[in-house]
This record gives structure tokens, C-alpha cells and sequence, in this order.
């Protein structure tokens, strides 16, 4: 495998939305590998501040104002950054992972694929990755993607 | 016949636990009729039962969905013949997403719309509807999730809906992403032939809103406008885990202004005079045991229009 494009990104808290890339393919090939990972998934440290915050955000949804402070703390250690990738090749849908693995692996080649993806007889044209962002729990939340062919 | 639907599950293609080849065996331990498979983004499981299907050679018969996991709430489609970009979803118009999925022939309702979403997650429905008709259907009881919080705000929800005036359908699914008992859990049922083909049944119910929701029995009602009386009686269902007591069933009727509440008998069927239903013209039946309390509640029938 050979790696053609390598990528990365800072995200900030609070965005929704994805970032897409487009690859060209020189030729046609028989495998390719996607790579992605991002840091701070979780939160390292519970501070009062961030207890204040969830409740806040939360305007009384979830029972929030009257949830204890073991409640609190248990929803915020479940809290995650969640960064989907959905991946076409030109412009049809050849996989989507939905597993939280971090980093991912998405491998695709004529008879085999990742959990999500589809076998692809030849991997050719224009590779779109898709970076879904579900949600971002902290700044600076910085991601690398990397294809590779064979 | 009554046949028996799951329409709710996922297979390692996604976040489940279970190969396409033990989610088919799951549901024919339960003796499910048709279940659907609706992984999260993606279809890349179809051809996988597909194959696994034919391999087995059972009567067992699959409806190809997805669960659209959006930024703002999960979308179940049913006979997803192939992946729709959801990417460009808006918030404010969730209608464009459902009219690009019916146009291709599929059904498209809510998943858990009282689930847990922002700040905490991205599983409640946060958009809002502007047109109603592009709404095939409401996951009214998406079992795993909590009765009060979630599935009693959901019914009350699709409820509300349809004292508006507004035609929706209603579903329900174990959202299986392991091997858990199914026992004691609300299913889907829809009339069907045993032979007919299970898409044109699902749809067919879907689209007059003919489903049914139980964990066991199913309320059925018959209308005769010439004798100005409704019939009501319980077919019981091979659903594993319900087991029949002596005790009455409660039939609730909810309509716009109020609740009406009647008890039977599961041996003798109930006769109810139009006169007595306070000139309603939308029915909204439900049946229980003991109280009207959400924990007693067994089944949710087809709306009545009068």
C-alpha cells in the first residue's frame, strides 16, 4: 500500500456539520485503506465548571435541575466527541462507519470491505472521504486522515 | 393473518454485536415473521442477508432499511433500495431528507423521538416539522429506552398528531444491537397473506396507518356503520413471552375531549354503540390491564375515524 494523501484538522466545541475531501485517483486500483483518529474523545478531567455547563445547556431537558451530582458526573464521563466517515467513490456510496473505533480502519478491495463498507470490483475515479461531525465535545479537537492504495 | 414484524435492529455493520447470519437467527428462535434491518448509515448489510437468507432457506423475510443518524435525530427507512446523503440535512427542514427517501420508494418515520440529544447525544428528534405528510410513521415504543422519559413522550406525541388531524402511522422496534430476549417487549404487527410479499403488506399497512403494537395480544375492531356499533375483540398472536390471564382487559378510547374507558373480557367481545363514543369521529385505542397506566399498557390499535 502506498500512501497518496494525508490530512488534518482542528475542530473546535460545539460544531456540527462535515468536512469532505475529494482524492483523484491516477489509475485504478485493487485496495485502498483510510485512516482516521482524533484526540480528546472524552473528557480527561470533571471540573464544577463543567457540571454548571451541562446543566445549563441542558434548559431543564433530562431532568437536569433536579439530577444529582453522581448523575452529572456519570453523563458527562459518557459525553463523547463523535466523528463519523462516510466514504464515495464517484459519488456512489461505498461505506459508512458508524462503530466509535478511534483510530479507524476502513479497508476496501474486490472481496473484502470493513464492517460498514461494500467490496469494490476496482477502486477508481474521484474518492470522496467525508468527516461527519456529530458532535465536539472540546477545542482543539485535532484530527489526521490518511488514504492509501496498492 | 397477523403477521409479526421487528423493525428495529442492528448487525455488526454498524454498532450491533451481531453478524448479519445470527441477527437472522435471533429472529427465527422468536418466531418474527419479517424483521428489518436498519444499521446506522450504511447498507452494506443487505446483500449480506440476503445471502445468508438463501443459504438458510427458512421463512424468514427481510425489509432493507437504515437508520439515518443525524445530527439531529434518527430517521428509520424501510425498503431503502439504496444510501440517500443525508449530510446536507436542515434543522429547520427535515422534509427535504424525507421527500428525497419517499421518492425513491421508501418509508420513512422517527426513531426514538424523546431519546437523549443535545447536549448529551444526538438521538432525539430535534427538527420540526413544517409538512406532516412526508411522515410515513412514529417508532412509538423504541423498547430498550425509558418508559416515562421516552416511549410514554413519544405515544403521547403521535397522539397528539392525530387528534390534529394529521394521518401518521405507528411502529415499534427492540433496536437490537445484541442478543436480548424480546420477550415482554412491544412488536409490530400488520394483516398480511401468507404468502404475500412482506414490502407490499409493510407498505400497505404503513400507508392506510394499519399497524398494530403489542407485546402480545392484538386488539382488533371492526366497524359496521350500519349497525352503528364497534366490535371489539383479542386475537392472540404466537409472540413468545405473553402469557393470558383471567383478568379484564381495559379498552381505552382516547379522542379529542376526553379518555373513554371500557373493560372485557378476552373470551367475550365487546359491542360498543357509536351513541356511546360522545359523537367522536378519531378514536385512539389502546388496551391495558389493571389501570391505564403506562406500565400496564399491552397493545395500540389502528385509529378509529367515525
Amino acid at each position: 500500500m502506498k500512501q497518496i494523501y494525508d490530512v488534518g484538522g482542528i475542530l473546535n466545541k460545539g460544531f456540527v456539520g462535515q468536512i469532505a475531501y475529494s482524492i483523484c485517483l491516477d489509475q485504478p486500483y485493487e485496495e485502498m485503506a483510510l485512516s482516521f483518529a482524533f484526540d480528546k474523545q472524552y473528557y480527561d478531567s470533571i471540573t464544577e465548571e463543567l457540571k454548571k455547563e451541562l446543566v445549563a445547556e441542558c434548559h431543564g431537558k433530562y431532568n437536569a435541575n433536579s439530577a444529582t451530582d453522581e448523575m452529572i458526573t456519570a453523563t458527562i464521563k459518557s459525553m463523547k466527541t463523535e466523528l463519523q466517515i462516510i466514504v464515495t467513490m464517484n459519488d456512489e456510496f461505498i461505506g459508512g462507519v458508524h462503530r466509535q473505533d478511534n483510530p479507524k480502519i476502513i479497508y476496501f478491495s474486490k472481496t473484502q470491505a470493513t464492517e460498514g463498507c461494500i467490496p469494490q470490483e476496482s477502486i477508481n475515479g474521484v474518492i470522496r472521504v467525508t468527516v461527519v461531525a456529530f458532535s465536539v465535545i472540546q477545542d482543539d479537537t485535532h484530527y489526521k486522515l490518511s488514504l492509501s492504495v496498492n | 393473518m397477523y403477521k409479526r414484524l421487528e423493525l428495529h435492529n442492528h448487525t455488526i455493520e454498524s454498532d450491533g454485536n451481531l453478524t448479519p447470519s445470527e441477527l437472522i437467527d435471533l429472529m427465527c428462535d422468536d418466531k418474527v415473521d419479517a424483521f428489518a434491518l436498519t444499521d446506522h448509515n450504511t447498507i452494506s448489510g443487505h446483500i449480506k442477508i440476503q445471502e445468508a437468507l438463501a443459504k438458510k432457506n427458512i421463512p424468514l423475510s427481510c425489509i432493507y432499511g437504515m437508520e439515518y443518524t443525524t445530527y439531529y435525530g434518527h430517521i428509520l427507512c424501510f425498503d431503502l433500495k439504496e444510501y440517500i446523503p443525508w449530510e446536507n440535512i436542515n434543522l429547520h427542514n427535515p422534509e427535504l431528507l424525507f421527500k428525497a427517501i419517499k421518492e425513491k420508494g421508501a418509508l420513512a418515520g422517527v426513531a426514538h423521538p424523546f431519546s437523549y440529544g443535545y447536549p448529551i447525544g444526538c438521538c432525539r428528534f430535534e427538527m420540526t416539522f413544517t409538512d406532516y405528510s412526508c411522515l410515513d410513521f412514529i417508532e412509538i415504543f423504541n423498547n430498550p429506552e425509558p418508559l416515562h422519559e421516552v416511549n410514554e413522550q413519544g405515544l403521547l406525541w403521535w397522539e397528539s398528531l392525530i387528534l390534529e388531524g394529521h394521518r401518521i402511522a405507528f411502529t415499534s422496534g427492540m433496536d437490537l444491537h445484541s442478543k436480548d430476549s424480546m420477550h415482554g417487549q412491544f412488536a409490530t404487527f400488520i394483516e398480511g397473506k401468507e404468502n404475500g410479499d412482506i414490502i407490499t403488506e409493510l407498505k400497505q399497512a404503513i400507508h392506510t396507518q394499519r399497524t398494530w403494537v403489542s407485546k402480545g395480544p392484538l386488539l382488533v375492531i371492526e366497524k359496521n356503520d350500519y349497525t352503528k356499533t364497534l366490535y371489539i375483540s383479542i386475537q392472540n398472536t404466537t409472540k413468545p413471552g405473553y402469557v393470558e390471564d383471567e383478568r379484564p382487559y381495559l379498552l381505552s378510547l382516547r379522542t379529542k375531549k376526553e379518555t373513554l374507558c371500557f373493560s372485557f373480557n378476552h373470551k367475550a367481545p365487546l359491542i360498543i354503540p357509536y351513541s356511546n363514543l360522545n359523537s367522536s369521529s378519531i378514536l385512539i385505542p389502546k388496551l391495558y390491564k389493571d389501570n391505564l397506566e403506562i406500565e400496564n399498557l399491552i397493545a395500540v390499535a389502528p385509529v378509529i375515524y367515525l
